[in-house]
């Protein structure tokens, strides 16, 4: 090399590039660990009860399970509730039917906020009691005259993922055979 | 003393190492878990940065100020089908993988953005250095 600047120039470069081939390589391990641990939360009903009289609901336990290496920090979910891939319900319209102020014919699309993280191989159980619109509840009825019921819960959790700045939404399922 | 050529190629490398790192911390979803996230900005100065360090390392710049954005851009889609090959390598070939309309639909678009931003950043930095040099 000829001239001091040339030199200067030359080992910042090769530093520059050495430091950004590490940061890279971090970053990209942490990114596929991260998503890779996101795969590792489950979702099952462990119980599904109907209660059919004047006012239809459902009576529904969620499980979620997180199986992956990672602590996975969930800030809130929704799920809907599926009869033979109709829906029945949803979590966000659990109090239509008992609070005064809801008005019936709004959707009510609230997450609820749980704030949980979950270590390796920790669980968590959901329980919710769920209403029923009567043309849904007049499904479920047909579904228990004709044979059988699978009932499938579709949630979404939102999460702040190991590493991540923004919060990411995990969609979950879970089978039930009545 | 080094070889002009070994000098001129490692300082491409080096630079194409730089923007290949701020390039996937500005247009992939990475950045979400990176320290630092990137920008259009960002993907510039970088990029005149590199053009006049390498206008600084040696004459023929021009060439190199082309080149690390391209080599740039291969390892992008290199780090990307590594992800990918990571999340489906058990159900796919790797060739699979890199041919699939996926991988082509994110690493086509957002390589083409990284090209159109560096190459003439690139080449505005070894005309900077050029002029400064004069």
């Amino acid at each position: 090399m000829d001239r001091p600047v040339q030199r200067y120039a030359y080992v910042l470069l090769i530093l520059m590039g050495m430091a950004a081939a590490l940061m890279l390589g971090r970053d990209v391990f942490n990114y596929i660990r991260a998503v890779k641990g996101a795969r590792g939360l489950n979702l099952a009903i462990t119980d599904l009860q109907i209660v059919d009289d004047e006012n239809p609901r459902a009576h529904v336990r969620l499980r979620v399970q997180n199986e992956s290496p990672l602590e996975l920090d969930i800030r809130r979910y929704r799920f809907e509730l599926f009869l033979n891939g109709e829906r029945i319900s949803g979590s966000y319209s659990t109090y239509l039917g008992t609070d005064p102020d809801a008005v019936d014919t709004v959707a009510r699309r609230e997450s609820t906020n749980i704030e949980q993280v979950l270590a390796p191989d920790q669980g968590l159980d959901l329980e919710f009691t769920l209403y029923i619109y009567p043309t849904q509840m007049e499904i479920v009825r047909q579904a228990r005259r004709s044979g059988p019921m699978f009932w499938r819960a579709s949630a979404e959790f939102t999460t702040m993922l190991p590493y991540s700045r923004q919060e990411s939404e995990i969609e979950l399922r879970a089978g039930f055979e009545e | 003393m080094m070889h002009p050529k070994t000098r001129q190629w490692t300082a491409t490398i080096a630079a194409a190492l730089v923007l290949a790192y701020v390039d996937t911390m500005t247009v992939s979803e990475i950045k979400n878990f990176a320290l630092w996230q990137g920008g259009l900005a960002w993907m510039g100065v970088f990029a005149v940065g590199c053009g006049i360090l390498l206008a600084l390392i040696h004459d023929d710049a021009l060439w190199s100020a082309v080149a690390a954005p391209v080599l740039a851009v291969l390892i992008f889609a290199g780090v990307w089908s590594y992800v990918f090959w990571s999340f489906l390598g058990e159900y796919f070939s790797y060739l699979e993988l890199i041919v699939s309309t996926p991988f082509l639909s994110q690493v086509l678009p957002q390589g083409f953005v990284i090209l159109v931003t560096t190459i003439p950043m690139g080449l505005l930095g070894v005309v900077i250095a050029t002029v400064l040099r004069r």
